[in-house]
């Protein structure tokens, strides 16, 4: 079940993360990119209404919560990263640590605060896809 | 240290918050439609007011054009598949672990890659190490989580479903002499 669910999210946030690669082949990556993130949230906006509305169900105050700390942590880390390239990190240093560090420290409290089990197998995967992630990121 | 690199240190902890905090809606048994509502509410809120406030009235910049009916389309299609990537990924991370979750999500940032390769041929001006190295990567990393799930789920399942974090599905599920997360 787990691996289905991933499988799917694997796919669609990958495919949403290439409009950014059209934007610039648009010209407009460099001077637009915050109107493209406002319709890219708008939309994803309209989505999330349309597959919660028909439950007919009313939020709670901690969904309420939790969601808008998402929300706030999706939409300022990209405040905060662009705002690092602007101050002159580079781009090859600013993407490795900000994903595989963010990926570390999730790694991290998975793994000592809600103490969750991994085998060998598991450990493994993990480094590989960090290191994956680095590599890539050095592109 | 320099503002930039403060910046970046903060960006790295607010992502990490991101992450966690998706599994802390498990926890706190938030339904995956509901979150993904407020999630998408706040950071629109926060988007289209920067947008309009500091840019447009603040700055004085031109939207439409330079920004084009094209770029709109590819903005709308691509922010509905990342609506569906997050629900799913709520979805899902209640069957599994946020450290293997959370990888794997950031593992599809490969496919704009891939696409990039193929679809803009830039595997004609050069292909740089780094792509063929950690897709084979991102290949063995996929390989060793599906093999920890199988592992993990045929030694303990009970153990596992007990585990903090796991959904009462999942529980019902172990508790009835059944694997979790392979239905």
């Amino acid at each position: 079940m787990w691996y289905r669910w991933m499988l799917i999210a694997f796919l669609t946030n990958g495919f949403s993360q290439f409009g950014a690669r059209i934007l610039q082949d648009y010209g407009l990556a460099e001077t637009h990119a915050y109107l493209y993130l406002s319709f890219w949230y708008g939309t994803g906006l309209l989505i999330a209404l349309a597959t919660f509305l028909p439950l007919r169900q009313r939020i709670r105050p901690r969904e309420i919560l939790i969601g808008g700390i998402m929300g706030l942590c999706s939409s300022t880390g990209w405040f905060l990263l662009t705002g690092a390239l602007g101050q002159g990190i580079p781009g090859y240093l600013a993407f490795p640590v900000a994903v595989g560090g963010s990926l570390s420290v999730v790694a991290l409290v998975g793994i000592v605060i809600l103490r969750e089990r991994l085998s060998a197998y598991g450990y493994a995967g993990v480094l590989c896809g960090i290191a994956a992630i680095i590599v890539l990121t050095t592109a | 240290m320099s503002v930039g690199m403060l910046m970046l240190v903060i960006a790295l902890l607010v992502l990490a918050g991101l992450g966690i905090t998706h599994k802390l809606a498990d926890l706190r048994d938030c339904r995956p439609s509901a979150v993904n509502v407020s999630l998408f509410f706040w950071a629109a809120v926060v988007m289209w007011s920067y947008t309009l406030f500091v840019k447009v009235l603040g700055q004085g910049e031109s939207l439409f054009p330079p920004f084009t009916r094209s770029a709109v389309i590819v903005a709308i299609i691509c922010g509905t598949c990342a609506s569906f990537g997050i629900l799913t990924f709520q979805i899902g991370v209640r069957f599994g672990p946020i450290t293997t979750s959370w990888l794997i999500v950031n593992l599809s940032t490969l496919i704009p890659a891939v696409l990039s390769l193929i679809i803009y041929q830039e595997w004609k001006q050069e292909i740089k190490w780094q792509h063929p190295v950690s897709l084979l990567l991102v290949l063995g990393s996929v390989f060793l989580l599906w093999r920890d799930k199988v592992v993990l789920a045929r030694l303990a399942p009970v153990a596992v479903a007990a585990a903090p974090g796991a959904p009462a599905t999942v529980k019902s599920q172990a508790t009835a002499g059944r694997a979790p997360g392979r239905s």
